[in-house]
């Protein structure tokens, strides 16, 4: 556009009548033009007067004092800085606005309090459910404890009981165990000390050994010091003149000793 | 509201008012509510909201006086320009709200006898009057339009089914012409 082009919207402008986009045209050029500025407050002007082209209406004597009413209170509010600050709203109105702040905030607080009370409560209860859970446990593990510790002195107090010493082989030269049946009811209890820790892929298997034949007894583990109680029953072709033995084997057991044995009575080592 | 200073300056008043003399924007207030009202009650057609208007304008020259400018216009620009700003913006809530549609149709050149019969409440009003009548009724009809209803060339090109040229030529012709008779008249009278 050229400079005439340019003033062609003045007058446009100053009645604002352009379209936005020759708004922003002119607009843009008048920051950098002083003539076409000059010439735009001529005809601001002039359009201002046709503000006398409206018919004569006088306003209410009221609507004068109001506004002195609302720049004299708004003076008496005036902030330190300086500036004039006009209330718009009347000044007996305020508490009105202050008490529903005052209790929107209240109950924010409230709300809050009752979500940290809430999360501290339900943090507790889970604290509390974890506990009595493994109390529970460990109180089972001590019952369960406790059962096999009356059935091995119920065992071993009884007058027909057969008990058997297990010694340990090269293979475990510190383990021993006490091994205890009834004759009658083939009921049996091992006790073992000074085992090896069972490999993890590993188990240790009881076998009874009547005339010559292993038969199967418990596969189980030891903890950490060799210890092991085991409850088992001994077959009826074992019960009389039976020996003891303790091997290695696979995890999940076998029907025929395969590993080495750790622990026997007297002559297991024919296995 | 205070006796008007009538021999100040609406410069002199404005800059007063920017130091919160409140008498000064009591003077101003005296001086201009009926040029001021009468455009803004043209603008909205309703005595009520113009009247709200009115003292927003009021309140607006109060905390913002400080900006106006010399240089730049007049005052008596700055304060209408200030409460024709309002009247529309105000004029285009409620017409969002459909109160003043109706009333606004049927109100382009209607005022003219009106504007006649009040000349002698202002002697530049009625210079400005007398001005504006002599202007062809089509000149006039689009000034109005853009001054009174906010509209722009567009929307008064198809308000009044003219070409979009047409209305710019009014327009044009009709200020420049408004100038000159003011011009000289306003000069000679002053």
């Amino acid at each position: 556009m050229v400079h005439e082009d340019y003033k062609e919207l003045l007058i446009a402008r100053a009645l604002d009548a352009l379209d936005d986009t020759d708004a922003r045209v002119i607009d843009e050029h008048l920051g950098t033009c002083a003539e076409c500025s000059a010439e735009l407050t001529e005809w601001r002007d002039t359009a201002g007067l046709l503000a006398h082209g409206a018919p004569v209406v006088e306003p209410g004597a009221e609507v004068g004092k109001r506004i002195m009413d609302q720049v004299s209170s708004g003076r008496s509010a005036r902030s330190d800085t300086g500036a004039a600050v006009v209330q718009m709203t009347p000044r007996e109105r305020m508490p009105t606005k202050i008490w529903p702040n005052l209790l929107r905030m209240a109950a924010a607080i409230a709300f809050m309090a009752l979500m940290i009370g809430t999360f501290i409560l339900w943090k507790r209860d889970l604290e509390l459910r974890m506990e009595v859970a493994r109390l529970s446990r460990e109180i089972r593990s001590q019952q369960s404890e406790l059962a096999r510790e009356r059935d091995t002195i119920a065992l071993l107090t009884t007058l027909d009981a057969q008990r058997t010493e297990l010694v340990g082989t090269d293979q475990a030269k510190k383990a021993r165990a006490t091994f205890a049946f009834d004759r009658e009811t083939g009921r049996a209890i091992l006790l073992t000390e000074g085992l090896p820790v069972t490999p993890v892929d590993k188990a240790y298997e009881l076998w009874f050994i009547a005339n010559g034949h292993p038969l199967p007894g418990r596969v189980f583990t030891v903890d950490t010091s060799g210890r092991a109680t085991i409850s088992d029953q001994v077959p009826p072709e074992a019960r009389e003149h039976a020996v003891f033995a303790v091997t290695l084997e696979p995890k999940a057991g076998v029907n025929s000793p395969t590993g080495p044995i750790y622990m026997s009575s007297s002559v297991a080592r024919q296995l | 509201m205070q006796p008007e200073q009538a021999q100040t300056p609406d410069g002199d008043l404005l800059r007063a008012v920017a130091r919160h003399d409140e008498a000064a924007l009591a003077a101003i207030y005296d001086r201009y509510k009926l040029i001021l009202f009468s455009l803004i009650i043209r603008i909205l057609h309703d005595r009520q909201e113009a009247e709200d208007v009115l003292q927003e304008v009021f309140l607006q020259v109060w905390r913002r006086a400080a900006d106006f400018d010399e240089a730049r216009g007049r005052g008596f620009t700055w304060l209408v320009t200030l409460a024709r700003s309002r009247a529309i913006d105000r004029l285009r809530a409620l017409a969002s709200r459909g109160r003043v549609a109706a009333q606004a149709a049927g109100w382009v050149s209607d005022n003219t006898g009106d504007a006649a019969s009040d000349a002698s409440k202002s002697e530049q009003g009625a210079i400005v009057r007398r001005a504006l009548i002599e202007l062809p009724e089509e000149q006039q009809r689009a000034l109005y339009l853009a001054y009174f209803e906010g509209l722009t060339q567009s929307e008064i090109a198809a308000r009044l089914g003219d070409p979009l040229g047409t209305v710019k030529t009014r327009m044009r012709s009709g200020m420049i012409k408004l100038r000159e008779v003011l011009r000289d008249k306003l000069n000679t009278t002053s």
